[in-house]
């Protein structure tokens, strides 16, 4: 198993008021397998993803990652944590407007300090079919291209888990199917967390739970 | 390269719009402190490479009192001297084919200067052997009394007793390449042609001075020097070494270029407004960006350090820029320097001036951004998910004390180039004033127009824009405010001065100042006065003494080595300490001058100790205070003064004043000169009086008042010049840093125009909201820049200048209009290329 999330509780103070985000959220992952998470908007999913990339703290509950609870990870841990075995992928791509395409995906490696980043580099834009363009920067990139190097930039350090937050959320329908299919295609041994709305985009991964005010439930429909 | 330093190098490569305006800034804020230090530093290099020269020698003694010649044959035999030369230096009167004139006259000796020589018009080089000018028949003459006196080469002059011919003009004299305003033009004459005028008479103001040549290494003769300052102490001999004869020399210099770096400083703050303003909004649009940094592994810690290489690519740019731009204006202006302060510099670039670009724009930027780069060491993204609020605060309250740096890096800043605790403190208080109550106070009050409303719809848009970015628009009308400030005041100042000087006072000014008046000429003086149809307004008694006790404790002597961290403060008070002074004694105030502490004198000196009054800014220099016992020795006498009472006196009123006056029955049988001034006349009777005085006595020296304060007055419109120039060049650095703000906020507001234009707003109409807010706060800010002014001009000129507080409408109204339109031109021409741009480009992916 690569993720497990138990009884997560998570709250947010707006004005004098705390408002309960996730309640008691708990799921399990397995290796290789990708699970959705469909909800509204406001429904929690942001904020699942955020703990879930441990770039914010559960108020209770606990996940496991690869067997190791990361409660007891301190600051340090959970960047190296993100840095070399999760990857993630947001709605509005955000790549580095003044780095190139290759320069955007070369950036996790190097600040990994891994060795020919380049070469790596270049090979995973192959994959997501951008060779061509890797000396563009973004503002000279379509919307769907500007996201295949986002995914490229989160396979380049070879992830166990992806995160993926919308990913085809900014794209037109035909477009975000065709980064869909690439998404699937290079994740196919790799635990993922999609958040979605897109139903069909849900139905395509191995499993869906439905979040919705801050409760998580089996998706019946 | 580190890959953080990597990819802050990409930021920089790839952000040229807001590095070409954060350079910017930077080289606005550097160019005038550089090139104040490139002007510094050229200076005190030739002051430095020509010190023997500017001494003539290794060593020199000198005093207005004798000097005992067991210290001269002491200090020879120390410094293993193989010459020593005795000059003699007084102020006497001339008399050739015009009107007599003070000249300064000096002993010269065949085999003196040892360093350095005197160039003749004709070509000549003194040392040279001259009998005839040894013997004492000849002088050598400055080439201004040529047109002064109405003579020539072979002509005679009349000096003291005996008449003397010219042998050669003077074309440089290497011992006064310095000279700024000498209070009279230089005569040379043999010691025996000195002696036959008889100038020199009991009590006459001399100084002796005794040039040493040595070999000696020159820590050995400061070590020389030490020991005999010891010996001495008291004494009022001052003892120098070749390296100390700059001190003294450029003092004037000095301190205009104190006030140069303090104006300069304020381009610098201004700057540092506009760089604030830039890097705050830099980073704000960064937080996505920081967001995926630290999403792809990086710390907080490292995303500090990316921008904070970013920072120093950025300062690194603009120190280079800085310098080369600094050299460049230091190079221009190198004609324009030569002819105020006889300074030509040697190179365009000075190490001086690259250490401070370096230190400000290295150091004290990324001190300047610490407020804004301390919270990314506890940097947590919470904006990239689609449904985060994606708003950051990036400075708050509780990181108040991270500007603390800074101020402490300015407050240095300012106490470096003022050279004094007092004005660096008074500067740098006094502009964190304004900071601190003009920003609050104009977002408050920007903030309160919220709700007005006009009929005009680019009025109502233009103050939606001034009132929403209240940040942006207070911090420029703050900027414009200082700008404004300092272009009006110091003209104001000036004119202050001027005023004192010229007008105001000009019928009230004495037209003769006479001085070295023996005591057995006073009566004599008094009735060839009367004779004259006039009068003397004063005549006081001077005689020389030396403080040698305060409160029965040793009056130190100060050791007269200048030391790198002096401030102003204490060279002054080192100069003072070091002095003989110059006591006189009278039984009431004269009109300039009235007892602002303390009491008058109790009547005539009877018994116990006798009541002394100081001039406030004297006493306040020496530490002295009402109460305190002061010990003078008066010629080998032992004297006491107790003092009851502190003066201000109005020195610009040319009459005779001193800092120290006893009250009368104390020193009236001590050997003394007198002082005298005579009152305002006409041209024609002035000179013919002057010409009558020199006939009758020939020893009294006579200063012609109306040419001293235009000396004066020309004098101070050179050093005015230069600090108004400096002061335009801080003007600019406001106008700069609006300009490069509102180049940044207008791009910023380019989707906020377009999608106007899409609803319908017209071209015109954005122009024209543009123009309403950017001259909303040109106004505002100029307004109130300009309301300061006078308010600062008014109490200074009362402090100053006893209220003369010189106004006019052109130079209060003038800048508010020149402000305003410049704002509306900037705001125009940063707008433009976003009014041209086509609408329909906001639609789609997106605006690049």
């Amino acid at each position: 198993m690569i993720l497990e999330v138990k009884k997560i509780k998570k709250n947010y103070q707006q004005a004098q008021r705390a408002i309960q985000v996730l309640k008691d959220v708990s799921f399990k992952l397995d290796d290789g397998k990708s699970l959705a998470i469909l909800g509204k908007s406001g429904s929690g999913k942001s904020t699942l993803l955020a703990i879930l990339s441990g770039l914010v703290g559960p108020d209770s509950g606990d996940i496991s990652f690869l067997g190791e609870s990361l409660s007891k990870k301190n600051e340090d841990d959970l960047t190296q944590l993100r840095a070399s075995k999760i990857g993630i992928i947001f709605q509005q791509y955000h790549l580095l407007a003044h780095l190139t395409a290759l320069e955007n995906v070369t950036l996790s490696l190097e600040i990994n300090k891994i060795a020919n980043p380049i070469q790596k580099a270049m090979k995973v834009l192959e994959q997501v079919g951008l060779k061509d363009r890797s000396e563009h920067f973004p503002y000279q990139l379509s919307g769907g291209e500007q996201q295949r190097v986002a995914i490229a930039r989160s396979l380049v350090m070879n992830p166990e888990l992806i995160l993926a937050d919308e990913p085809s959320g900014s794209l037109d329908s035909e477009t975000g199917t065709h980064v869909m299919d690439i998404l699937f295609n290079v994740t196919k041994s790799k635990g993922m967390v999609l958040v979605t709305h897109n139903k069909d985009l849900a139905h395509r991964c191995d499993h869906i739970l439905y979040l919705e005010k801050g409760v998580l439930s089996e998706y019946s429909g | 390269m580190n890959t953080l330093a990597k990819y802050a190098w990409y930021e920089i490569k790839n952000q040229k719009r807001f590095v070409a305006l954060f350079v910017f800034n930077i080289v606005v804020g550097l160019l005038g402190p550089i090139f104040v230090e490139n002007f510094k530093g050229a200076f005190s290099g030739l002051v430095e490479s020509k010190s023997r020269v500017l001494l003539g020698g290794d060593f020199s003694v000198s005093s207005r009192l004798n000097i005992n010649s067991n210290i001269i044959n002491g200090i020879k035999e120390d410094l293993n001297a193989d010459k020593v030369v005795e000059e003699i230096t007084l102020f006497s009167m001339v008399k050739g084919k015009k009107v007599p004139r003070l000249v300064q006259i000096k002993t010269l000796s065949y085999d003196f200067p040892f360093y350095g020589n005197i160039e003749f018009e004709d070509g000549r080089l003194w040392p040279f052997v001259d009998d005839v000018f040894n013997q004492g028949r000849t002088i050598f003459v400055y080439p201004e009394l040529k047109l002064q006196l109405g003579v020539d080469k072979g002509d005679y002059l009349k000096i003291g007793k005996s008449e003397y011919q010219i042998a050669g003009f003077i074309k440089s004299d290497a011992g006064q390449i310095f000279q700024t305003a000498a209070m009279a033009p230089r005569i040379y004459m043999s010691k025996i042609g000195l002696n036959q005028s008889e100038l020199i008479q009991k009590g006459s103001t001399k100084t002796l001075k005794y040039t040493f040549s040595s070999t000696l290494p020159e820590s050995r003769v400061k070590q020389i020097k030490n020991k005999w300052n010891n010996k001495i102490k008291g004494t009022g001999i001052k003892l120098r070494t070749a390296s100390e004869a700059g001190e003294n020399i450029g003092r004037v210099i000095n301190y205009l270029n104190d006030f140069l770096g303090l104006v300069s400083l304020v381009a610098i703050f201004l700057s540092s407004l506009g760089l604030f303003y830039l890097y705050s909004n830099f980073l704000s649009s960064k937080q996505k960006d920081m967001g995926i940094y630290f999403c792809l592994g990086m710390k907080g810690k490292d995303i500090f350090k990316l921008y904070y290489y970013h920072l120093l690519f950025l300062a690194t740019l603009g120190v280079i820029i800085s310098v080369i731009l600094g050299g460049g204006l230091f190079l221009i202006l190198g004609k324009q320097l030569e002819e105020l302060f006889t300074i030509v510099p040697s190179t365009w670039i000075n190490y001086r001036g690259v250490i401070l670009a370096a230190l400000m724009g290295l150091i004290g930027t990324p001190l300047l951004s610490f407020p804004l780069l301390y919270p990314l060491l506890r940097y947590r993204p919470d904006s990239l998910f689609q449904e985060s609020s994606g708003k950051v605060q990036i400075t708050q309250i509780k990181h108040l004390w991270t500007f603390i740096p800074f101020l402490i890096f300015c407050y240095s800043l300012s106490i470096y180039f003022s050279h004094s605790l007092i004005i660096g403190s008074a500067f740098f208080v006094g502009f964190a004033l304004i900071l601190s109550i003009f920003y609050p106070a104009s977002y408050f009050c920007i903030s309160k127009l919220e709700h007005l409303k006009f009929k005009k719809l680019f009025i109502n848009l233009g103050l939606k824009y001034f009132v929403r970015f209240k940040k942006m628009s207070s911090l420029i009308l703050v900027s414009l405010l200082m700008g404004a400030l300092l272009v009006v005041l110091i003209p104001q100042l000036e004119h202050g001065l001027q005023g004192e000087l010229q007008t105001k006072n000009k019928s009230e000014l004495p037209s003769l100042f006479l001085f070295d008046v023996q005591s057995e000429q006073v009566d004599e003086l008094k009735t060839f006065i009367a004779d004259q149809k006039t009068s003397i307004l004063t005549l006081s008694p001077m005689v020389r003494g030396k403080i040698t006790k305060v409160n029965n404790v040793l009056f130190n002597k100060k050791d007269e080595t200048p030391s790198f961290m002096d401030t102003r403060e204490e060279q002054r008070s080192r100069r003072f300490r070091n002095r003989t002074v110059n006591l006189s004694y009278r039984s009431d105030l004269d009109k300039s001058e009235k007892v602002i502490k303390g009491r008058a004198f109790n009547g005539v000196f009877k018994e116990g100790i006798a009541e002394i009054s100081l001039e406030k800014r004297y006493a306040k220099r020496m530490g002295l205070k009402i109460g305190d016992e002061v010990d003078f020795e008066i010629f080998h006498m032992p004297i006491k003064g107790k003092v009851v009472s502190l003066r201000s006196v109005r020195w610009t009123s040319f009459l005779p004043n001193f800092f120290i006056q006893f009250q009368p029955g104390v020193l009236e049988d001590a050997p003394k000169t007198f002082l005298g001034a005579i009152p305002s006349l006409e041209n024609e009777k002035r000179n013919h009086l002057q010409e009558l005085l020199f006939e009758r006595f020939p020893n009294i020296s006579v200063v012609d008042i109306s040419q001293l304060v235009e000396r004066i007055t020309s004098f101070l419109s050179q050093m005015a010049l230069a600090l108004k120039s400096m002061a335009f060049m801080t003007f600019l650095a406001g106008i700069m840093v609006l300009f490069s703000i509102t180049q940044h906020q207008l791009k910023k507001r380019q989707k906020d125009i377009l999608h106007l234009k899409i609803l319908g707003v017209s071209n015109n109409e954005l122009k024209k909201m543009i123009l309403t807010e950017f001259g909303m706060i040109g106004f505002l800010g100029s307004t109130l820049g300009v309301f300061l002014s006078l308010i600062v001009g008014y109490v200074l000129s009362d402090y100053l200048f006893d209220g003369v507080w010189d106004v006019g409408p052109l130079r209060t109204l003038g800048p508010i209009v020149i402000i305003t339109l410049l704002c509306f031109f900037l705001s125009y021409l940063a707008a433009r290329s976003i009014l041209h741009k086509r609408a329909e480009t906001v639609i789609g992916d997106g605006l690049s």
